[in-house]
């Protein structure tokens, strides 16, 4: 355990390594796939799937999860996180060579011009690269991460796309589709038959996560807990001081341009755009399609705390221009943690409201979690 | 918490059903998409435990609390206390030249089913794991190794014997040896396969285990004839069963802190009894003979 970069609270990583397969529903019905077959959409565990488990873990809630990511166990038994792909690094199919993309036109010519809180420019290819490109999809290791935040990943926008850190393997979450039924009197019964999607891990492949225990429960109360549907199983550890942390971002943003790197899926106020202080500027983003997040708590009610709501999907980057005395101190208050306000609801300070107690508490399990480093 | 391990030893062909055809194959078994291993899926298994339930004669509450209640239209469903894991590939029994059959494992199964002893709180009783990756494999100071490669189904595989004397490791002889007890037992009518399991288990390289994964299960063609006429009506379509003899291991946890009743209760239908799981019950395929490992971990 270590203490929390504000100084708060002490903060632990924690590995979440399903027993076998992962079922997590996006939340929305069963969709008709032919006359006899309901099917059921299936994501990767969401942060409040994630959050429930470790509320579990713990014996009850946390003051505050950030995650989950990606985990990979190396040889020497350390997990290292992976992180979404940026979106704005983008590849020809099939091609070795990856670019980042870089700020260019501005909006007032396009269709953005009319949305509120546009961003000023467009995000385009770099002047020599003419070939059709696509963002690339996937994970990248978080130490390749952190050099993309320093700004030192890519040269002249350009990457051998081996660089990028991404895992040897193929997709470390495999869909496995099941078929499901319900029997009666030993045969099938008709009209229960659905087909489902569960996520296997590839061997030495979990899901990690940083919690803040609160001070009357900072350990485990079991290892052994649910995860996602169906009784899926999954067991949680926590892990040495230091061994996991959040990859690095620079400490100097000249001109005070900030890049915001989303970790997690955001559920903000306004959508698609983060809740910037006002001093802040807007000057491009690269989104991928939002995502469906679906939340519920069985002990207030599931029916009536079900939410469905679409999220900024991690891997979604920001350019943000800060005054730039003011630049590192900002980027820093916000690397690693849930962007304000919702991060403050978490231990509301003097004056400050509290949550409504009714409330979905998404912002302390682990939406919106950002990361910062520099554009050019 | 309480979490067993539970045991599956084939006594008949088993026919878990996949989700969709596989090429030619109409109804293959469930395997996994990230390694090709053949498993039992826990939802599957989960159904076959609750008949089992239903036919030793547990009532409707004592099924309730255990498997949750069941689908209707009319009710929501209540989770019962029983988390029902996949039952993943331990041993596959392999046609030999020598000895009838031999039952093939792999660094990975052995690791998994050492995960899972640990999952339950066992994890300190399991012996190390041979490194076979790749051509090769591993066997026991026994019956199998030697200069020339063995024949394992269509495979030609070089096992390495381990060195030294009597008093130094033996993994692969430690591994046959945990599993004949725990997985098979010394019961009468299955006391032979254990004496045999203990002297026939090699650990197979991932190369040859692939092979074997797809080649050593049976595949049968199937038709209907007309009742009268006695002409083909439907089919052919092929079947894929793992075999008997096939070991499985599952992960049972019983969450919250279940009564000692429940907990003699499941035992009771669970050790040593004959299950019926997975598809083509007629035909007298998916008969499995269970094993319980007793947990040593609470929460």
């Amino acid at each position: 355990m270590k203490t929390d970069r504000t100084g708060s609270r002490d903060t632990t990583w924690v590995v979440l390594e399903p027993h076998d397969t992962v079922h997590v529903r996006d939340g929305r019905q069963f969709s008709s796939r032919d006359s006899n077959t309901a099917l059921a959409e299936t994501v990767t565990p969401r942060p409040s799937t994630i959050a429930g488990a470790l509320a579990s873990a713990y014996g009850g809630d946390l003051a505050a999860v950030r995650g989950p990511v990606l985990g990979k166990k190396d040889t020497s038994g350390v997990w290292r996180p992976y992180f979404s792909v940026p979106s704005d690094v983008v590849a020809a199919k099939n091609r070795e060579s990856v670019y980042r993309l870089t700020v260019g036109s501005a909006v007032h010519d396009t269709d953005l011009a009319d949305l509120k809180g546009a961003p000023e420019s467009l995000l385009e290819l770099p002047p020599q690269v003419l070939t059709k490109m696509e963002p690339v999809q996937g994970w990248m290791s978080g130490r390749s991460l952190s050099s993309y935040l320093r700004g030192t990943l890519f040269q002249n926008h350009a990457l051998k796309r081996s660089r990028l850190g991404m895992p040897d393997d193929e997709e470390p979450l495999v869909p496995e589709h099941r078929i499901g039924i319900a029997l009666q009197d030993r045969r099938v019964r008709p009209g229960y038959l659905y087909q489902a999607t569960h996520l296997r891990p590839r061997d030495g492949w979990a899901f990690l996560a940083e919690v803040v225990p609160p001070p009357e429960r900072t350990g485990l109360a079991r290892s052994t807990v649910a995860l996602g549907g169906i009784s899926r199983l999954a067991e949680v550890t926590a892990l040495p001081t230091g061994s996991v942390a959040w990859p690095q971002g620079p400490e100097d943003f000249p001109g005070g341009r900030v890049l915001l790197y989303v970790a997690t899926p955001a559920l903000w106020p306004d959508g698609w755009r983060p809740p910037l202080p006002p001093e802040a500027t807007l000057v491009a983003a690269a989104l991928g399609d939002p995502i469906p997040v679906a939340t519920a708590s069985p002990k207030r009610g599931f029916n009536r705390t079900r939410t469905l709501r679409w999220a900024v999907p991690p891997g979604s980057v920001y350019l943000i221009r800060l005054p730039e005395d003011t630049a590192a101190a900002t980027a820093a208050s916000w690397h690693g943690r849930a962007l304000a306000p919702s991060a403050d609801w978490t231990i509301p300070s003097d004056g400050e409201p509290h949550p409504p107690t009714d409330a979905p508490r998404l912002d302390t399990a682990g939406f919106g979690i950002v990361l910062t480093g520099v554009w050019t | 918490m309480t979490a067993f391990l539970l045991y599956l030893y084939a006594e008949s062909p088993l026919h878990p059903g996949a989700a969709a055809s596989d090429g030619a194959l109409d109804l293959p078994i469930q395997r996994e998409k990230s390694t090709n291993y053949p498993l039992i899926w826990g939802q599957s298994l989960k159904g076959a435990l609750r008949q089992a339930a239903r036919d030793a004669g547990w009532s409707t509450s004592q099924q309730k609390e255990v498997f949750g209640s069941e689908v209707s239209d009319e009710e929501e469903s209540t989770p019962g206390k029983l988390a029902v894991g996949d039952a993943q590939l331990v041993a596959l029994p392999v046609p030999t030249l020598r000895r009838s059959f031999a039952w093939a494992t792999s660094q990975l199964a052995l690791s998994r089913l050492a995960r899972k002893y640990t999952i339950i709180g066992r994890g300190d009783t399991v012996p190390t794991i041979p490194n076979t990756d790749g051509k090769e494999g591993a066997c026991g100071r026994g019956e199998w190794g030697g200069a020339s490669p063995e024949v394992l189904g269509p495979c030609l595989v070089k096992l390495q014997r381990p060195g030294g004397g009597d008093n130094t490791p033996d993994p692969v002889t430690d591994w046959a040896k945990l599993l004949a007890s725990d997985a098979v037992g010394d019961a009468d009518h299955l006391s032979a396969f254990a004496s045999k399991l203990a002297k026939d288990l090699l650990v197979v390289g991932s190369e040859p285990m692939s092979v074997l994964l797809r080649e050593c299960t049976e595949f049968s063609v199937r038709v209907q004839l007309h009742p009268e006429r006695k002409q083909v009506v439907e089919g052919p379509f092929t079947s894929e069963y793992l075999p008997a003899e096939t070991i499985l291991a599952a992960v049972l946890t019983l969450r919250g802190t279940p009564s000692p009743e429940t907990v003699q209760r499941l035992r009771g239908l669970l050790h040593g009894s004959l299950l019926q799981v997975g598809g083509d019950e007629t035909l007298g395929k998916g008969l499995v003979w269970t094993r319980i490992v007793e947990g040593n971990r609470n929460g």
